[in-house]
């Protein structure tokens, strides 16, 4: 079981949706994606909803004897929706996504190379107040994600979501992943130093169109200064248009900002753009 | 100052000139471009190798004048009708830019019965006249009656606000609006692939399975690599918009034979309002983008609202006629 649940693909700074079936695989997934991270040293967050979160604990740690001391040390923490973001009855957006650099200065104190979190999102069909704002959310978490510290699993139940709902959640993740696919996300985002900027790889279309556009619009915000940036795109294999539109808009609106690496494609497309919005 | 039948008219003069002989083609192209050429104006010819071999001929044994006209390959010109807007509209923009007062183009779009359906030829001919609007330009269409089907002879004198003969210029009675004549004309066009068994049908599909089953038939053979690039970026905007905008279930067929590859793309809603759609272009804002770059990367599309559906197809490789 556990076998089939890695998400073997996944590295520092993804963020991927994993639509998917029964509780077996929920479960299993947030064991290998716990496991996996004490095999690094990471600091690892389990969020759940449907499992309660000392029964889930107690069974990971029937197979794997790191869990009990990594739970006692703080570096895995299991605990509910319910006790936390959600402690209040309702989901607040802008609060829960500032509470991400709280988080994540204190794994960087703690001394581990990075941070994942997995999370069941199953309280997310419409009834918590506030739930109409969780596209917003998961998209502008993506710069945070950026950085390239944290990696976050978004666990969306099939049964749980109408297909048009659980459409516009997948769209505002870089990536989609099917319990067991090996295969890297779709889309990575990734904030580069040298030279300063942004560096997309993979592909860009529909399926993560919310979360470029978040992370193109917070670039200047997130690099802040007034030195050049490059959004480099030579690991970017497809874009949509819709895709080429948001980098050639990005480019000119936010001063500094240039496209670099384009396959010849690529550039072609994003010349017919720049035609068509002249 | 506008020289010549469009003097006080404002934006495109498009005019219709249909021809029996090469005689008669000569006796209206050849004034049209040493009038223009006269009045100091751009002229502009786009023919196949034939008809502009015969014009320089006869503009270099007149007066010599005929170095001053920018010759375009046909075509190449003319082989997309969406890259044919495109182009022209570079290129009077750059004219007027320039100064120009009037722009003179004549041209024939050399496919008649030769490469490709002529549909997609009859919709340029109407979006045209919007397209071109916001230009002094003069633009004389030549069709070869002894060469143009009736069904293509029909659309032209639909889509043609006036029309040019040896002896004058004159308002053609049967030019209808061009959002009408889209709206309500039919579309007879059928790939015969379309009476066989698709490769594949994808029911509501993701646009990336899209893309991987325009990928693989693709490695099926017979079309080159970049015009199958280009059908996965055009059926990937297309069943884009079907999700977005279309009514489920969206339904994309692919069909592959030697030399070409078709996509089928249809929803259960009524399309684009816009009839121009795909032919100009747009701003990415108000949507239509994916549509008109589809309309360049492809080389056939066609769009028609049928049993209640909204469907579009794309052609890569050789289109059958």
């Amino acid at each position: 079981m556990v076998g089939t649940a890695t998400l073997a693909g996944l590295q520092a700074g993804d963020h991927v949706c994993v639509p998917f079936s029964g509780d077996d695989v929920r479960t299993g997934i947030m064991e290998s994606f716990v496991r996996g991270a004490l095999d690094e040293g990471d600091k690892v967050i389990c969020c759940t909803v449907q499992d309660d979160p000392r029964e889930l604990a107690a069974a990971f740690a029937g197979h794997d004897p790191r869990i009990s001391d990594a739970l006692a040390r703080g570096q895995l923490m299991i605990g509910s929706a319910a006790e936390s973001y959600l402690a209040t009855g309702r989901f607040d957006a802008e609060r829960t996504a500032a509470g991400w650099r709280g988080v994540i200065a204190r794994a960087r104190d703690e001394g581990h190379p990075g941070l994942r979190v997995i999370a069941d999102m199953s309280w997310a069909t419409g009834a918590v107040p506030g739930t109409d704002r969780l596209p917003w959310y998961e998209a502008e978490v993506n710069r945070i994600f950026a950085g390239g510290f944290v990696r976050g699993v978004c666990l969306y139940d099939r049964g749980t979501f109408t297909p048009a709902r659980l459409r516009r959640y997948i769209a505002t993740h870089p990536g989609t992943v099917e319990p067991g696919d090996p295969q890297p996300p779709q889309l990575r985002m990734r904030h580069t130093s040298e030279p300063r900027g942004l560096a997309l790889t993979g592909e860009a279309d529909i399926a993560n169109r919310a979360a470029l556009a978040a992370v193109l619009d917070g670039l200047r915000d997130d690099l802040p200064g007034d030195d050049p940036l490059t959004i480099d795109l030579s690991g970017l294999e497809f874009a949509d248009v819709a895709a080429a539109a948001a980098l050639v808009r990005t480019a000119r609106r936010v001063p500094g900002v240039r496209l670099a690496g384009a396959s010849r494609r690529l550039a072609g497309l994003l010349d017919l753009v720049r035609q068509a919005d002249a | 100052m506008r020289a010549g039948a469009p003097a006080g008219h404002r934006g495109f003069f498009h005019e219709a000139a249909l021809y029996h002989s090469d005689e008669e083609f000569l006796a209206i192209v050849t004034p049209f471009v040493e009038e223009g050429l006269a009045a100091g104006e751009p002229v502009v010819a786009a023919f196949g190798p034939r008809r502009q071999a015969l014009l320089r001929d006869r503009l270099d044994g007149t007066d010599g004048t005929g170095g001053a006209v920018d010759y375009l390959a046909g075509e190449e010109h003319y082989a997309r009708p969406a890259t044919a807007i495109r182009r022209y509209r570079e290129l009077l923009a750059e004219h007027v830019a320039a100064g120009a007062a009037q722009i003179r183009i004549a041209g024939e779009i050399p496919h008649l019965g030769a490469a490709g359906p002529w549909d997609w030829w009859g919709r340029y001919e109407a979006a045209c006249n919007h397209a071109y609007d916001d230009f002094p330009l003069w633009g004389l269409c030549m069709y070869d009656m002894r060469v143009t089907p009736p069904d293509a002879l029909e659309q032209v004198r639909c889509t043609h606000p006036f029309l040019a003969t040896a002896a004058g210029h004159h308002p053609n009675p049967d030019f209808a609006d061009p959002a009408d004549f889209l709206r309500g004309r039919p579309s007879t066009w059928r790939d015969p692939l379309e009476r066989t068994r698709p490769r594949l049908l994808l029911v509501d599909p993701m646009p990336a399975e899209v893309r991987a089953a325009v990928d693989a038939a693709g490695a099926h053979g017979g079309v080159d690599q970049a015009d199958v690039r280009g059908l996965m970026l055009a059926a990937n905007e297309v069943v884009t918009n079907a999700i977005v905008h279309g009514v489920p279930p969206v339904e994309v067929r692919v069909w592959t034979a030697e030399r070409r590859i078709l996509v089928q793309v249809s929803d259960a809603g009524p399309g684009p309002r816009d009839p121009l759609v795909g032919l100009r272009p747009v701003r990415s804002a108000t949507g239509g983008l994916g549509l008109w770059i589809a309309h360049q990367t492809c080389a056939y599309v066609d769009l028609r609202q049928e049993h209640g559906r909204f469907t579009v197809r794309l052609v890569a490789g050789r289109p059958e006629t």
